[in-house]
């Protein structure tokens, strides 16, 4: 897996870049709450408000962008649905694993 | 449980009595061997029955150490009136040659009882008389390599007769056969599952073993890649699958559970900041459509597994990355890319198309592999009719196709008022003395009858095919019978809400005893009413009824003789080229569509059970059609033509005078002659000339053969054999991944016109 954030990151404005490798500076402390089975869920759900809880910073601009996608967050993890040929549809589980 | 049913041998054909009775009866028949017994024992009568029991015999002497007996009593006069022949021979497997293991029943060897019972005589041992007059008949040859490691090919063929003491009776005899890297089932283990005529059972060890080859070449991967357990074929690892996609293959698995084979495939993929893992799951079945077996799977909903380290998931959350498009990206490619295609290229190509093989050489090998052997040929058709797995058992029904000569045979439409000469298949007034059956009447009271002097019997039969000419020995015959229509099917109408008649035909067979001395098979296969209400007929007499009838008439007491048997390509990977490999579409085929299941019975889930707002994407369908693979003979490729002589009149002394162009050729003797500048190799045995030509030659010549009696009288008969220098072939093809795939991306417009794969163009 590529998990550097460097190349997505380029594309965006600097201060998104600047704040988003700031919090990255909190990984110890993001993955010991992640242990946490209701802490996992809250930060599926809304990562604004899991980081609140552990005191991480965010800018007003990156919560309002999160705010945007927090439906669309809680949309990841319900089924997908795919027709095949003969008519039967599958249901496509989707388990989302945070590392 | 599951997997037992062949005892760890890798293919079983169980056949019962009856297509045995079939065998030694067609054999008894073509070579007159009832009537030379009859003949040597002063016995005047051409009416027999033959059965054939595999049940051991209990009420005659013999000994504990004799193995596979099989039990043939012959009934002379009607209902055996005046005798019975009764014959115990053994069954064995005869090794002598280095490429066959021929079943064969062995009255050379192991003739263990003979005995004749007539009411003018007293019990006769007739031993010596079978032995001189009956010849062993090769039940099954089968070619063998017995050094082989290729699974594909059969290394050693057994066999056993299984006395079911069950109230089922089962009795069979079974073939036992093990390929290459195989070995041997246990003897002892080994059982009947035959509930009807016949089944073949597959081992899923050696399903596996010829599987994982055509997985692994078609993949990519190493040898020994998959780890076959014979209850399970699995493969554990890391492999690229889709270059464009970046997916790899995780693990496969076939396992067999009690009715069916459970599938199981995993891929992963990775990019930015995710790791994705798909799972999928399919129940594999096995149905039988028109004769030929069919795999669909039931495809389960799939899982995937996406890993998303916690800060990725927040940047991509806040610049849209993972609702833009990322998921749907990855289930289209996981899921629509790959494992769906995966999962029908496995199922539709690589298991269905592995038992086309098997079931395509079992074909040959029960079929084109006859021994050089100076005995009357038969060919055996094969037809499947249902499958269960525990292994995987095939039901299956064979038909003997006998070559004992026909006379004539058709269909014909016979009038009211008009009758049918047998003998000759000519249609004439219902008056004429030569008619054999005649369709008289008038109205609803319309019959067949029979000629004069000819007789007539039910056979019980519904398929003119399936009916020997040994059988028509045993019916009871009758002579001046009327039959009224209504002995053949139903007929409904005549009131006043349905005026109109409708016939619904029975289409029993009956045998006819013809006044040319002929055994013929009718059958009417229709009955029209002239549909004109009742009261109006007595206007209108009988315009429009007719009968449309079948026939088939065998060759008789006057002696004739045909020449069976054409040139074929020899063929083997050594002297075939392959021409071309092409997708042919085929949109009447559904089960390609539906290597997943048609659903007809399943609770799976439709569109139309799920609420409106959920949104269905559709997959891009695989297309329906056949992948064939074309070869024709190389420079290397001999052709050759097995001729048999077979005629309705021989005896022990008949002599065949075999005659190539203007060559006389002497019996046992062989060699080449030069005819239309090519050399023509040929090997004469009695009823049999076998004639090998190159198979680039283009060639045609006069083959005679000539039939001498005691008596100094002759029959002969002759035929152009033609052979225009080329053997096309085509079978199925099985793709690779990267084949199927390439199919599954074009667009529908060039598989419309045949997807050509490669063509050869030499």
């Amino acid at each position: 897996m590529n998990t550097s954030l460097d190349k997505i990151l380029e594309t965006q404005p600097e201060w998104l870049s600047k704040e988003m490798k700031d919090i990255v500076k909190h990984d110890n402390k993001v993955k010991k709450a992640l242990e946490n089975q209701d802490m996992r869920a809250q930060f599926l759900k809304d990562p604004r408000k899991f980081l609140k809880k552990l005191n991480i910073p965010l800018s007003g601009k990156v919560k309002s962008l999160i705010r945007k996608n927090v439906q669309t967050l809680q949309e990841l993890q319900k089924p997908h649905y795919l027709e095949l040929e003969n008519g039967q549809v599958i249901k496509v589980n989707i388990k989302v694993n945070i590392k | 449980m599951a997997g037992t049913q062949t005892a760890g041998y890798d293919m079983v054909i169980q056949f019962s009595e009856d297509f045995y009775e079939d065998i030694i009866g067609s054999n008894f028949d073509i070579n007159g061997i009832v009537p030379k017994i009859l003949e040597a024992l002063h016995i005047n009568s051409d009416i027999f029955t033959i059965a054939v029991s595999l049940d051991r015999p209990i009420d005659i002497d013999i000994s504990n150490s004799v193995n596979n007996p099989i039990d043939i009593s012959i009934d002379v006069g009607t209902n055996g009136s005046l005798g019975n022949i009764r014959i115990v021979v053994g069954a064995v497997m005869i090794r002598t040659e280095s490429d066959k293991d021929i079943l064969t029943i062995d009255f050379d060897n192991s003739l263990y009882y003979a005995k004749a019972t007539f009411t003018i005589r007293s019990p006769i041992d007739i031993s010596t008389i079978i032995k001189n007059i009956t010849n062993p008949i090769p039940i099954l040859p089968l070619p063998v390599v017995r050094d082989t490691t290729d699974s594909k090919v059969l290394k050693r063929a057994d066999f056993k007769i299984i006395d079911d003491t069950s109230i089922e009776n089962k009795n069979v005899l079974s073939t036992m056969l093990t390929f290459g890297n195989g070995n041997q089932g246990q003897f002892n283990q080994l059982d009947s599952f035959v509930d009807d005529s016949g089944a073949i059972g597959i081992f899923f060890g050696w399903l596996c073993r010829l599987i994982i080859p055509r997985l692994e070449e078609s993949l990519g991967l190493p040898n020994d890649s998959f780890i076959n357990t014979s209850m399970e074929c699995n493969f554990n690892g890391k492999v690229k699958i889709d270059e464009d996609e970046d997916i790899y293959l995780r693990s496969i698995s076939l396992r067999l559970v009690d009715g069916s084979i459970q599938f199981d495939a995993s891929v992963s993929t990775d990019g930015f900041c995710y790791e994705a893992r798909g799972d999928i799951s399919a129940q594999i079945r096995f149905v039988i459509e028109e004769g030929r077996l069919k795999v669909i799977a039931d495809i389960g909903d799939p899982d995937i597994d996406l890993d998303i380290p916690w800060y990725c998931y927040v940047a991509g959350a806040a610049i849209g990355a993972l609702t833009g498009g990322l998921l749907f990206g990855i289930i289209g490619a996981v899921v629509g890319t790959v494992l769906i295609p995966l999962i029908t290229w496995i199922v539709a190509e690589i298991v269905e198309g592995t038992f086309d093989d098997i079931a395509d050489s079992i074909r040959d090998s029960l079929n084109d592999n006859l021994p050089e052997v100076d005995i009357a040929a038969y060919g055996i058709e094969i037809l499947f009719q249902d499958v269960f797995i525990d292994d995987i058992i095939m039901k299956t029904k064979a038909i003997i196709h006998e070559s004992f000569p026909v006379r004539t045979e058709g269909t014909i439409l016979l009038p009211l008022g008009k009758g049918i000469d047998l003998d000759k298949g000519i249609v004439s007034s219902a008056h004429n003395p030569l008619n054999d059956i005649n369709w008289e009447g008038e109205s609803l009271n319309k019959y067949l009858s029979t000629g004069c002097e000819v007789a007539i019997a039910d056979t019980y039969m519904h398929d003119i095919q399936e009916i020997m000419h040994f059988k028509l020995n045993g019916y009871n015959y009758k002579s001046q019978q009327k039959l009224h229509e209504s002995e053949f099917g139903r007929i409904s109408g005549g009131s006043f809400f349905n005026p109109f008649y409708e016939f619904d035909e029975n289409k029993k067979v009956l045998a006819v005893k013809t006044n040319g001395g002929r055994y013929s098979l009718i059958q009417i296969v229709e009955v029209e009413e002239n549909h004109i209400p009742l009261n109006e007929r007595l206007f209108l007499e009988n315009t429009g009824d007719w009968v449309r009838l079948r026939y088939k008439t065998f060759e008789g007491t006057v002696p004739t003789v045909n020449i069976l048997g054409n040139f074929s390509c020899t063929q083997n990977s050594k002297n075939m080229k392959e021409v071309s490999v092409r997708f042919i579409p085929n949109h009447t085929l559904t089960i390609k569509n539906n290597s997943v299941s048609q659903l007809k019975n399943s609770g799976v889930l439709r569109k139309e059970n799920l609420p409106e707002n959920i949104k269905i994407k559709k997959i891009k369908p695989i297309y329906p059609g056949n992948w064939t693979v074309t070869y024709e003979n190389n420079s290397k490729a001999k052709a050759k033509a097995q001729l048999r002589a077979v005629s309705s009149a021989v005896n022990t002394k008949t002599k065949y005078l075999w005659t190539l162009g203007t060559h006389d050729l002497e019996d046992n003797t062989e060699g080449i002659l030069t005819i239309d500048a090519k050399d023509v190799h040929y090997k004469v045995k009695g009823s049999l000339l076998i004639l090998t030509i190159d198979g680039k030659a283009n060639i045609e010549m006069l083959v005679k053969v000539t039939l001498l009696g005691t008596d100094g009288c002759s029959i002969h008969q002759t035929r152009c054999i033609e052979h225009h220098g080329k053997c096309i072939t085509s079978k199925r093809y099985i793709p690779t991944w990267k084949e199927h795939k390439l199919l599954y991306e074009q667009n529908n417009a060039v598989v419309n016109k045949q997807f050509i794969l490669r063509k050869n163009k030499d």
